[in-house]
């Protein structure tokens, strides 16, 4: 056995990428056993796993961690106490206020699914412009206005979907998704939080998420990030992508409250 | 859905996340390679997380947590993506000759302990400067903070393959930026480099003198075709 096994792993070639995991500590039982037994045979492998381990060694030592500034330090103090103490969030969208108010409503929310190693274009490209905090091409408070800034820029008519009052327009920005003009909407609550709607052809990029929920009827997509929860869905032939600073049962809250109340149609599309 | 029984206070955050200022700051110094942007990634990371706060698990790994936050704030706001590219494009077309360059470091010359021995701080602060964002970021948590395979790819999102081949492109990228400066400054001679005592042949091929490792490169390369071509 000892012999087949020694046959198996004669490659160098297949040694290489055990050296790595070796010198790191991650190679571990089996493949441990047969690496050490090839080292011991071969002069060539095991003066690269020296070699490799000792690089390693001497790239840490060379780099030890850095004394934090003085400055720094003093900073971090000054910016985290001027902090609310227990940091609330999206203050008015705490569970205290949520829980009764969704069971109130009678609240259907059922976890429906979870595939893995599923990814969405749309969803991280939609993360990821929130958290550039990208330049906005339109600004104003009022959604219809923006919405309807972006006739004729769109090939569709962009409706901002309504949210709690607290929760106002700051503007609007065009961005792409895949090969297709979208609609990216920004607002904010009155403590300053971001959250964004992208609004785009879902025949340009398909909505997949590792999870789903049932919202009110609708099936909603998540995907969690440090931080930021992205939530997509469908609505009358669109796509929207929700992104937001508050967890995914918060993002809930505000899918509900927007799923419940009708759009804010573009200005000069009110009538249609 | 808070995750501590009650809502994490200041001082629960004071006391979970803070000790870990000092590995975040050296880490972040080497990501975005000046310490004034260093200090404004640190900053914007522990305020997120502070934000967050209720969202970290505790009991579970915060270092990590802490270090997930940075890496996407780094990835969003310091990185630098047209650098990147031209790097990585330079870094596939070398990759052939450098292996060949190590295969003969490897054969177990002297030139380990000549290279290793004389290695300074500032020379490898510079190697790891040059190595491109996601691989250094990769050999920063693998070399430098310790993490493992696992836990650099939950903070990178990338499953563990993917982590392994980044940590090692860094690390040969990183060697080879220290064997161009061991070679550039005379700790070792490039043909000392390429190992080959009793190979004479190569060693002429090679040329004896040759300092910029580029050249060497393509003499050497020029030497091991002919090789190759008698095989």
């Amino acid at each position: 056995m000892a012999r087949a096994d020694r046959v198996g792993i004669a490659d160098c070639g297949d040694v290489e990428a055990f050296t790595q995991a070796y010198i790191d500590g991650e190679l571990s039982g089996r493949d441990r056993e047969r690496y050490e037994r090839h080292l011991s045979d071969c002069a060539r492998c095991s003066a690269a796993q020296r070699f490799a381990s000792r690089i390693k060694a001497a790239v840490r030592g060379h780099l030890p961690r850095r004394p934090l500034p003085a400055s720094l330090e003093h900073r971090l103090r000054v910016a985290i106490s001027a902090q609310p103490d227990a940091p609330p969030r999206w203050p008015w969208l705490t569970w205290s206020r949520m829980v009764p108010a969704m069971a109130a409503m009678g609240v259907m929310v059922a976890i429906v699914g979870t595939v893995h190693n599923r990814r969405s274009v749309v969803m991280e490209q939609a993360r990821r412009t929130y958290q550039a905090e990208v330049p906005l091409d339109v600004t104003g408070k009022d959604c219809a206005t923006v919405s309807s800034w972006f006739r004729g820029r769109v090939d569709f008519p962009v409706h901002a979907p309504h949210l709690p009052a607290q929760i106002t327009c700051k503007g609007g920005r065009l961005v792409n998704v895949e090969d297709r003009l979208a609609a990216y909407l920004v607002y904010e609550d009155p403590r300053g939080h971001l959250l964004s709607v992208l609004v785009f052809d879902p025949d340009a990029a398909p909505i997949e998420a590792p999870r789903h929920r049932v919202v009110d009827g609708r099936e909603v997509f998540y995907r969690g990030g440090p931080g930021v929860v992205t939530a997509a869905y469908r609505d009358q032939g669109l796509g929207y992508v929700m992104t937001a600073d508050v967890d995914e049962d918060a993002m809930t809250g505000l899918l509900q409250a927007s799923f419940r109340q009708p759009a804010a149609l573009p200005v000069d599309n009110q009538l249609h | 859905m808070g995750l501590f029984k009650r809502r994490p206070s200041r001082a629960d955050f004071e006391r979970e996340a803070l000790p870990h200022t000092q590995a975040l700051y050296s880490a972040a110094v080497r990501l975005t390679r000046n310490e004034r942007d260093a200090e404004d990634l640190v900053q914007d990371s522990l305020l997120r997380a502070y934000r967050f706060f209720d969202s970290f698990e505790p009991g579970t790994n915060c270092k990590a947590w802490l270090f997930r936050i940075m890496t996407n704030v780094f990835c969003n706001r310091y990185r630098e993506r047209e650098r990147e590219q031209e790097i990585l494009t330079e870094a596939k077309s070398s990759d052939a000759n450098l292996e060949q360059f190590f295969a003969g470091v490897e054969d177990g010359r002297n030139v380990e302990g000549a290279l290793l021995g004389k290695l300074v701080s500032e020379d490898v602060e510079r190697a790891l400067a040059e190595v491109p964002d996601d691989f250094r970021i990769a050999v920063i948590l693998a070399d430098l903070e310790d993490f493992s395979y696992k836990e650099i790819a939950e903070i990178m999102e990338c499953p563990a393959g993917t982590v392994m081949s980044r940590l090692y492109r860094g690390r040969k990228i990183l060697q080879r930026s220290l064997f161009k400066y061991a070679v550039e400054q005379g700790v070792i001679s490039a043909d000392w480099a390429a190992g080959g005592e009793a190979d004479t042949a190569k060693k002429q091929a090679v040329g004896g003198q040759t300092v910029d490792l580029d050249s060497y490169r393509r003499k050497r390369a020029g030497g091991a075709g002919t090789d190759h071509g008698q095989s």
